[in-house]
């Protein structure tokens, strides 16, 4: 079963791949979206589904990622550099915050961790020097030396891939070791953790740490694909929200349930988009609770519950 | 005199208005089986809380092999040698049998995985689950659970172990067994404190017996003398009983 998880998981990722030889430019941007938005559901998973703790933070390292690595790329500083400085920046205020709101538990913990992107998004409105406030901040073309909106495409896509898979690689290192041990003994009974000697603190603080990394290095990259960002564009509460629908759909801490997951969301609203401009918002939404009614395990448990319905009509 | 391996000075803890413990002192010795016994809300489980750090002690310390622990959090109490079944058990429902006491022998003693699973099935053996391991924790009978939070405990390789009601809605053949465990614990050297309602086994396993009643420490002795201490019969039953049982009593 984990093998064939396994197997769906690689498969899907190198299927992506092939996306910049298939189709044009829209291709390319879709792509792009699909490794982005797999970077955040694989990512709150960290948080969210191994340590069980739901958070709504995704929003506020996007957007502190976006504006870190854009600042730095619009002054000059290259694209790696900006990398390492929002994925740095992340990680360690992840850590810091970590160790204050991971005390809360449960509803109170998802609330305290939205009101940290209102407030990022207030700095980055105010700080207008840096940010540009609500001007928003352009970021030079500069990055690929003018090599056209075609070649630029490809490359932002098979950057977010590459981080893609740098994501995978490091949290299903992450679940396998010993830290994704105690997350998953912290999920199921944090008191009891406490009392094996887990030090639950600094693996809560660990698992936000990590849910915010990537995230951040995704703001960074969509910020140098978007050339143009503004607070409320990379601060958007739905970076918060969508990284958890897509979890959910996928299967609920499973790392190949949370790309599949991210896929599968990112195809519903692309084709739902596109169908009703005027009603999208709710015609996704009974889409998404439709899902979740007959597939509460998610997409990663669609054999069993095929296997189950088949059995019972038999 | 040696010196104890777990010590209390005059340990107190207040909730708001309540006062759970109050300026409870005693000490374990190396190698004893104490029965930590009292009515309802006497305080026992709280007490075992502010040893182990999940309360912090109000006043007073708490002195394991000689080191002040009374600050420590949970986690590292763990780590330095304490141990503790809980009173409710608290099993990792998701993971498999053997995976629960892993845990426990991993985080407590710094063990890999796999190293951590051997020494798991040698705890699991011990407490007779070992053809249970591949389960969810979640599908063992209340015994069978109970059992595994022995095993878990033993798994952190403790110096004190901390027994909280491991009898508690267990049948007769149950306790029974669960007893002659708690004595093969006790041979191989882990000096233990049980908290316990049933007579009997507090009676046939403890070497020495303390008594809590409203958070306060009212008597301490063998298990004939605590039987015979009027303090300890009118806390159990009333004054009135006390008083015809001391009449009675030569």
């Amino acid at each position: 079963m984990n093998r064939r998880r396994d197997a769906i998981l690689i498969g899907a990722v190198l299927l992506l791949a092939a996306a910049p030889w298939l189709g044009g430019a829209y291709a390319l941007r879709l792509g792009t979206f699909a490794c982005m938005y797999a970077v955040m559901a694989v990512s709150w998973n960290v948080i969210g589904g191994l340590a069980g703790y739901p958070s709504f933070g995704t929003a506020a390292f996007f957007g502190l990622g976006a504006y870190a690595g854009g600042v730095l790329l619009s002054k000059g500083g290259g694209l790696i550099a900006a990398l390492l400085l929002s994925g740095g920046l992340a990680f360690a205020g992840a850590l810091l915050l970590g160790a204050v709101l991971l005390r809360l538990k449960g509803h109170y913990f998802a609330v305290a961790s939205l009101a940290v992107a209102e407030v990022l998004r207030e700095l980055a409105n105010s700080a207008t020097d840096l940010t540009g406030g609500g001007m928003g901040l352009n970021i030079p073309l500069a990055t690929l030396g003018g090599a056209g909106p075609l070649a630029e495409a490809r490359f932002f896509f098979l950057a977010m891939w590459a981080l893609l898979v740098l994501t995978l690689v490091v949290v299903v290192a992450v679940e396998r070791s010993r830290l994704g041990f105690g997350l998953a003994c912290i999920r199921q009974n944090e008191a009891a953790a406490d009392m094996i000697g887990v030090d639950t603190t600094l693996y809560k603080s660990l698992a936000f740490a990590l849910s915010g990394v990537f995230v951040a290095m995704a703001g960074t990259l969509y910020a140098g694909w978007a050339h143009y960002i503004e607070p409320p564009d990379v601060f958007d509460v739905l970076y918060s929200v969508k990284p958890i629908v897509m979890a959910l759909l996928g299967g609920l801490g499973s790392t190949t349930g949370a790309v599949l997951g991210a896929f599968a969301f990112l195809a519903i609203e692309e084709t739902v988009w596109r169908n009703s401009l005027q009603i999208h918002s709710g015609l996704l939404g009974l889409l998404v609770v439709v899902l979740l009614l007959f597939l509460p395990q998610g997409i990663v448990s669609i054999g069993r519950v095929s296997k189950a319905w088949v059995t019972r009509r038999a | 005199m040696p010196e104890p391996l777990l010590r209390l000075e005059s340990v107190s803890r207040r909730f708001g208005g309540l006062q759970a413990l109050a300026g409870v002192s005693f000490e374990v010795g190396r190698g004893e089986v104490l029965g930590l016994i009292g009515p309802n809300g006497a305080g026992k489980t709280t007490l075992v809380n502010v040893i182990c750090g999940v309360h912090r002690a109000s006043a007073g310390r708490v002195l394991f092999e000689g080191r002040d622990i009374t600050a420590l959090k949970p986690f590292r109490t763990a780590r330095s040698g304490l141990a503790r079944t809980f009173q409710i058990v608290q099993p990792f429902p998701e993971l498999t049998v053997i995976d629960n006491v892993a845990a426990a022998a991993s985080f407590s003693r710094g063990l890999g995985v796999r190293e951590a699973r051997r020494a798991a099935l040698e705890q699991l053996e011990f407490v007779g689950l070992a053809e249970h391991g591949e389960r969810p924790a979640a599908t063992l009978t209340l015994a069978m659970r109970k059992r595994l939070e022995l095993a878990k405990a033993l798994a952190m390789q403790p110096r004190l172990l901390f027994l909280d009601e491991v009898n508690a809605g267990l049948n007769s053949a149950e306790v029974e067994q669960a007893m002659a465990l708690i004595r093969r614990i006790a041979g191989s050297g882990v000096t233990i404190v049980l908290i316990e309602h049933l007579m009997k086994v507090v009676m046939s396993v403890c070497s020495r017996i303390v008594v809590l009643q409203q958070g306060a420490l009212i008597a301490e002795g063998s298990p004939a003398e605590i039987v015979a201490d009027a303090r300890v019969v009118e806390a159990y039953l009333g004054k009135k009983y006390a008083q015809a049982a001391g009449s009675a009593a030569p």
